[in-house]
């Protein structure tokens, strides 16, 4: 019987595959010419991932059309996931501007690093798009397994190789967590594509009634696995050491988009393939949300060390967002829940790669990442405090800031959902989180400076940090169509 | 009628590209060539408002140009949209114009100071919040203008902010307008709240709906903030101290844009005022005792920026009265003649300064004709259109209005602003004797007194031109070319007929009380017949409350900000440190607690965050197991 | 078909058996026999399954290659280096222990009493049959119906494979590199990364720790309490606070 070979349907996959393309075309020349590769392979990486979201616009993502097979999708929550990623990426190669030359080893190649931070948007961008347990699988170990090699990339110094192994470790353990539970979901249904999963579970499902204990095993299994990916307390005690360990650019890159991986992961699995699941999954990434906010607030208030701080806010942006999908109601059209989330992901990329990037910058020129070594940037560097001060407040969730729009869109969709613990938890939780992000502010303006200050141009660097800090000061006002855009998803999902 | 364009947004994103580039780039790369880029921009603005203008005033039709929606908020729905109707390119037309001039003045006037590029941000800012404020389209977004406009005028009265003064004018600017602000806030909220639509249209069409008490509140809330802005009593304090800006500030906040604000959104919110005739008479009462206070102030200042800007207020004070007693077009057309010559006296007098080395008391001047014979003559021809001599600018706004409040219903208020315009006289006349006649009283060896450099005089000249002619836009009265072109927007208003004989009548009666202030001042300070000090000596008290302002500021510091500081003092002392900051500091403390313990937990080992997530995966399987499963079932 | 069970039920335990040796056992070379004895009986159960393919794939690159590998780099690297990981910590490993055998019941009691099954798959016997065996199904299935996930697993490695080439890589021979690696040494039993307290307390010194003398004459610094050296920079001086 011959193999039935059917060719994929290319144009769905333009974009991802420009991404391969600029992946393969960095390593080429870097086997070329390393000097060639030194000198091209930012330029490079950024031309890519900015050939690939244009590319977007050629794909009709209205349709849901899929290709190999139902394996991958592309609808509107793979465009705004795609979306994410790819303008996280462009953001995490000009917060790397500079840094790459100087920080990190010199015999470590640029084009190599390009090429892992690219395989870990690329991986993120399958995530989004899968249409089965193993290619989003597959998807989502791609985007870690870059990030865990990234992580340790400034080899030298023991804290990052540590942060790599620890996150390396616990990845594999949390991954191993993950596949038992899609094994355990395939056993009961005998199926792995997410749309025939949720078919199968409607059969067998009664709403409001007890579920089979090996069903709710593998709905568990699967939170434990994915709640790792985005660092749900208490799977996220990799985070703050792999954060502060990692080379500056790196804890930017991997605090956003593993994140928008995990968090496309949980919507393709529980919101999609579990959704007959959903009165058991909401309620319990309630509870994780909760608890996530709360822990991640309070322990970023004991950091001297601004990437750890970071670190500890990241887990506490998580608890925002999973509160975010606790708000799923009923997965038609009106249900915020998932939109809020995708908003607050791509606004999350843009003033939290800020934040590291300004550590980055000041890295640069001399100076260590606690919060000594901010005090009196505001004399210093104005505009590089004023950009941090931006950030911070917009991480606090200050309007009209970015920051401010995505809170206000997950409790807009709590409310509307009836979750109001939730939203007053946020609430809450945001004036706790005042006491960390203000205390940066304070510093850099009320203090003296102290250590030694070498003054260095990184007009690149410089570049991106306005472009976030202006990103993050006006895209709040013109928020409109990409929360529109975000709002299709029960188009893609239901 | 209406019709939708895409370019009208180029008139507010020219200045605002210019601000934002001198902003981020002035200090390093562009500075001392900030106004090839200002300047370029507004110029644009000018012109494409002088597009919109034709194509509005010929064609009749509304323009409109959506943008984006702002707020989306369930039935809060605030899309920005810029309109133009002939009421906004007439404002659109007194913004850009004046402002251009001024941008051309600015160049020679700032020349050496370091801020240059600064300043060359601001400018810009200012005129594009001003220029959003009059293309609005709903009152939420006129009042972030609003509020933009007075945040630039704090940034650019405090400029030279290392003066104590300046900073502390700037400061005081700011919150008496924030005092106004909030009144225009609650009258906003109060219109939302009862009407639940903020686009004008939409308010308009609504307004009879709603009780007359409501519309009442509404249209006095909202004139509180012009009361705060256009510098109306009791709020006007701030007005003659913003003078510690750069004179080409003083010029665009007096002439063209700021104080204008208020003016404008009354006139743009007719139909809410015209529905309430207790609030219309508040606006007139309120604009004839200001244009009478501010005039006898003006009279008894010596430093020659404060004359005019008292005399910014009390012409205010005039367009108030119109505003009230019903007459739109002539508070407009006023509104338009007054931007000619209140640039034109500024940037006179800060040629004066320039001349002078800042000097601005005029006791210290005198004879400056014979060096300054061009700002002379410009001076004098703004003199003139602010003091109402036929038959120049001034005389036909100023005249219309006082027809107006005489048929309007309100002769005692026209009265007043006849009483007001002898003062306008005299204070004028009184500046430019004391400047530019007489002896020097000054060293003229060691100063040099000369006329300003092109940039400076050409804005000084087109000024001029423009204050001696603009009047004859409103000529004939009532049927000028202004009428015609303003009429669509006013169409709701009631119009008075007003006979031949009454209009020759005020006119003969105000150039009468003109020339009769014109004849003081000359008998003053030129010929001598009157001693000033004898007459202030003879007044005695009535001279002390002109010369301290009427004790406002005085009457404040006691009354107010004093008291004010008291209850701040011990607000803090006892409440803050006492019991807030307890509160605070120890809820504070035990999250600080919190963390502490908590921090613990992060061990480094690996081995225990393993142990975490395991632990985490058998609680959360163990509870749901027992409690969502059929497993004990 | 009782006869199958017992045979799998017998590989299965010898199996997890062999897990167990990988984990308990202190010498290295003694876990890599673990893991082939368990890989091997992972191999006969496919075969059970009557995936020969999958049998003989196993058989060969993990028993195989795999294996070699983990020998081959515990042979070159010298056992004093070797991390401690359970070492004196008795409450840690009673804590895996409860917390294993609690995930155990829980699994089992989900096993137990579930009450739902999968409907079975298309490949049935005859349809292995019909496409000439087991081994022709799976490259069947693999090449149609999972040709993306194949493709990406494929660059997945190859993503992996760049990030091992890039962190193995050689340096750059210079004194200063040189010098640095003589004094680095990871292990996870004594991390630095690690929450920072507040006020740094006075930094502790090499010397007040207990030193190991190491085989190949490199001190091994063993902290007494996790809090230790967490100030210490990782690279560099010694910065005073």
């Amino acid at each position: 019987m011959p193999l039935r070979l059917v060719a994929p349907e290319w144009s769905l996959l333009v974009p991802p595959l420009i991404v391969l393309g600029t992946i393969v075309l960095l390593l080429a020349i870097d086997a070329v010419s390393e000097r060639a590769a030194r000198k091209t392979a930012l330029p490079l990486a950024l031309v890519g991932q900015l050939l690939a979201l244009v590319s977007l616009a050629t794909v009709d993502w209205g349709q849901g059309a899929t290709t190999f097979g139902v394996s991958y999708r592309a609808d509107w929550f793979a465009l705004v996931v795609s979306l994410i990623a790819l303008v996280s990426g462009i953001l995490s190669v000009l917060v790397s501007a500079g840094y790459t030359e100087s920080g990190l080893e010199p015999g470590v190649g640029l084009a190599e690093y390009l090429a892992l931070l690219l395989f870990s948007v690329f991986g993120t961008m399958v995530v989004g798009a899968a249409g089965d347990l193993i290619v989003l699988l597959l998807g989502l170990e791609m985007s870690a397994v870059a990030v865990y090699a990234l992580t340790a990339f400034a080899r030298r110094r023991l804290t990052s190789v540590e942060g790599a192994l620890k996150y390396f470790l616990l990845g594999a353990f949390a991954s191993a967590i993950l596949i038992y539970g899609m094994a355990w979901v395939y056993g009961l249904t005998g199926s792995i594509v997410l749309s025939d999963i949720a078919h199968t579970l409607r059969t067998v499902v009664t709403p409001g009634q007890p579920l089979d204990p090996a069903l709710l095993l593998a709905l568990l299994l699967l939170a434990v696995g994915l709640g790792f990916k985005i660092a749900a307390v208490p799977f996220h005690m990799w985070t703050p050491d792999a954060y502060q360990g990692a080379p500056t650019p790196v804890s930017a890159y991997m605090s956003v988009v593993p994140k928008v991986a995990g968090f496309a992961a949980v919507a393709r699995v529980l919101v999609q393939a579990l959704q007959p699941l959903s009165d058991q999954w909401a309620g319990l990434l309630g509870i994780l949300a909760l608890i996530t906010m709360v822990y991640g607030n309070v322990v970023a208030i004991a950091q001297r060390d601004l990437k750890r701080m970071l670190g500890y806010s990241a887990i506490g942006h998580t608890g925002y967002m999973l509160a975010g999908l606790a708000a799923f109601t009923n997965g038609l059209a009106g249900d915020r829940s998932v939109g809020s989330v995708l908003f607050y992901l791509f606004a999350y990329a843009f003033m939290n790669i800020g934040a590291f990037g300004v550590i980055a910058w000041l890295q640069e020129r001399g100076l260590g990442t606690t919060l000594d070594d901010v005090a009196g940037l505001a004399g210093r560097a104005p505009l590089a405090a004023l950009t941090m001060a931006i950030f911070m407040l917009s991480l606090m969730g200050m309007p009209p800031l970015l920051g401010f729009y995505a809170k206000y869109y997950v409790i807009l969709a709590l409310i509307e959902a009836g979750q109001l613990w939730l939203a007053v938890a946020i609430v809450v939780m945001s004036a706790v989180s005042a006491f960390f992000y203000l205390r940066v502010v304070t510093q850099m303006y009320f203090q003296e400076p102290g250590g030694t200050w070498r003054p260095v141009r990184t007009p690149l660097l410089g570049l991106g940090l306005t472009l976030m800090a202006v990103a993050t000061l006006a895209l709040g006002l013109v928020s409109g169509p990409i929360l529109e855009l975000a709002q299709h998803w029960p188009a893609a999902l239901t | 009628m209406e019709r939708t364009v895409d370019w009208l947004v180029v008139i507010p994103l020219a200045p605002l590209l210019a601000a934002v580039i001198n902003f981020l780039f002035g200090k390093w790369w562009i500075r001392h060539r900030a106004h090839w880029i200002a300047v370029p921009a507004v110029g644009v603005s000018f012109l494409t408002s002088i597009v919109a203008a034709w194509t509005v005033l010929s064609r009749h039709e509304r323009l409109h140009q959506p943008l984006y929606t702002w707020i989306r908020a369930g039935e809060f729905h605030v899309p920005v949209e810029l309109v133009a109707d002939q009421l906004t390119v007439v404002m659109l037309l007194v913004v850009t114009g004046v402002s251009f001039l001024v941008h051309v003045y600015s160049i020679g006037y700032m020349h050496h100071d370091p801020g240059y590029y600064r300043f060359f941000a601001w400018l810009p800012l200012f005129v594009f919040s001003m220029v959003m404020l009059v293309l609005a389209n709903n009152f939420l977004v006129l009042f972030v203008f609003w509020e933009a406009v007075g945040l630039c005028s704090y940034l650019l009265i405090g400029f030279w902010f290392r003066r104590r003064s300046a900073a502390e004018a700037a400061k005081k600017a700011f919150v008496v307008n924030r005092i106004g602000d909030f009144g225009f806030a609650l009258g906003i909220m109060l219109l939302f709240t009862s009407l639940r639509t903020l686009d004008y249209h939409a308010v308009f069409e609504a307004i009879p709906q709603l009780s007359s008490g409501t519309v009442t509140a509404i249209a006095l809330l909202l004139f509180t903030g012009a009361i705060g802005k256009s510098a109306q009593l009791p709020l006007f304090v701030w007005l003659p101290d913003a003078m510690e800006g750069p004179t080409p500030v003083s010029a665009l906040i007096h002439a063209a844009t700021m104080v204008t604000a208020g003016i404008f959104m009354v006139a743009r919110a007719h139909p809410i005022f015209l529905a309430s005739p207790i609030a219309l008479w508040v606006v007139a009462v309120i604009g004839a005792l200001t244009a009478f206070v501010a005039a006898t102030i003006a009279t008894t200042q010596f430093d020659i920026k404060r004359v005019v800007a008292y005399s910014t207020v009390s012409q205010l004070g005039y367009m108030a009265l119109a505003l009230g007693v019903g007459a739109w077009i002539p508070a407009m057309f006023h509104l338009l003649t007054h931007a000619f010559f209140k640039a034109l006296l500024f940037l006179g007098s800060g040629a004066v300064m320039h001349a002078m080395h800042d000097e601005l008391d005029m006791r210290r001047m005198g004879g400056l004709k014979r060096w300054m014979p061009l700002t002379y003559w410009t001076f004098v021809i703004g003199a003139a259109a602010n003091a109402g001599i036929v038959p120049l600018a001034g005389f036909w706004s100023k005249d219309e209005i006082l027809v107006g409040a005489w048929v309007g219903g309100a002769p005692l208020l026209a009265l007043v602003g006849l009483v007001a315009a002898f003062f306008t006289a005299l204070y004028m006349f009184r500046a430019v004797f004391l400047t530019f006649h007489g002896q020097p009283r000054f060293d003229p060896h060691e100063l040099h007194p000369h006329d300003p450099p092109a940039t400076m005089a050409v804005p000084l000249v087109i000024l001029a031109i423009g204050a001696a002619v603009t009047g004859f836009l409103g000529v004939p009265p009532e049927t000028g070319w202004i009428h015609h072109a303003l009429e669509p927007v006013f169409e709701s208003a009631t119009h008075h007929k007003v006979s031949l004989s009454l209009t020759l009548g005020m006119a003969l009666a105000s150039t009468l009380v003109a020339l009769a202030g014109l004849w003081t001042a000359h008998a003053a300070y030129v010929r001598g017949t009157i001693s000033p000090a004898a007459v202030a000596e003879r007044l005695g008290p009535l001279y002390r409350l002109a010369a301290n302002g009427w004790y406002f500021d005085v009457f404040y510091q006691r009354s107010v900000v004093r008291p004010l500081d008291a209850a701040a003092n011990w607000l803090w002392r006892t409440v803050d440190v006492g019991i807030i900051d307890g509160a605070v500091n120890g809820s504070a403390r035990i999250v600080a607690l919190t963390a502490q313990m908590w921090r613990r937990l992060q061990t480094g080992l690996v081995a225990n965050y393993a142990l975490a997530i395991a632990l985490g995966t058998v609680l959360l399987v163990g509870i749901y197991l027992a409690f969502g499963s059929t497993l004990f079932r | 078909m009782s006869l199958q069970v017992l045979i799998f039920s017998l590989l299965a335990c010898v199996s997890i058996l062999g897990a167990l040796g990988v984990v308990i056992a202190r010498n290295p070379v003694h876990s890599a026999i673990g893991l082939v004895l368990s890989f091997l009986n992972v191999a006969a159960i496919y075969l059970i399954a009557r995936a020969e393919f999958l049998a003989v794939v196993q058989v060969i690159v993990y028993a195989g290659a795999v294996i070699v590998l983990v020998v081959f780099v515990t042979m070159l690297v010298h056992p004093d280096d070797l991390p401690e990981f359970h070492g004196r910590r008795p409450l840690r490993i009673v804590t895996g222990l409860v917390l294993g055998v609690a995930l155990l019941l829980e699994v089992a009691a989900a096993v137990l009493t579930r009450s739902l099954s999968g409907a079975p798959g298309p490949w049935t016997d005859e349809a292995v049959a019909a496409v000439g065996g087991n081994t022709q199904a799976l490259g069947q299935t693999l090449y149609s119906d999972y040709m993306l996930a194949i493709q990406l697993t494929a660059l997945l490695l190859l993503a992996a494979t760049i990030g091992a080439i890039v962190l193995a890589r050689p340096e750059a021979v210079s004194e200063r590199v040189a010098a640095a690696r003589r004094t680095l040494t990871i292990s996870l039993a004594h991390p630095r990364g690690l929450d920072q307290p507040e006020r740094p307390p006075a930094l502790p010194r090499p010397s007040d720790g207990q030193v190991k003398p190491a085989g190949s004459g490199r001190p091994i610094v063993l902290a007494r309490s996790a809090n230790e050296f967490t100030e210490q920079p990782a690279w560099g001086e010694w910065r005073t606070p």
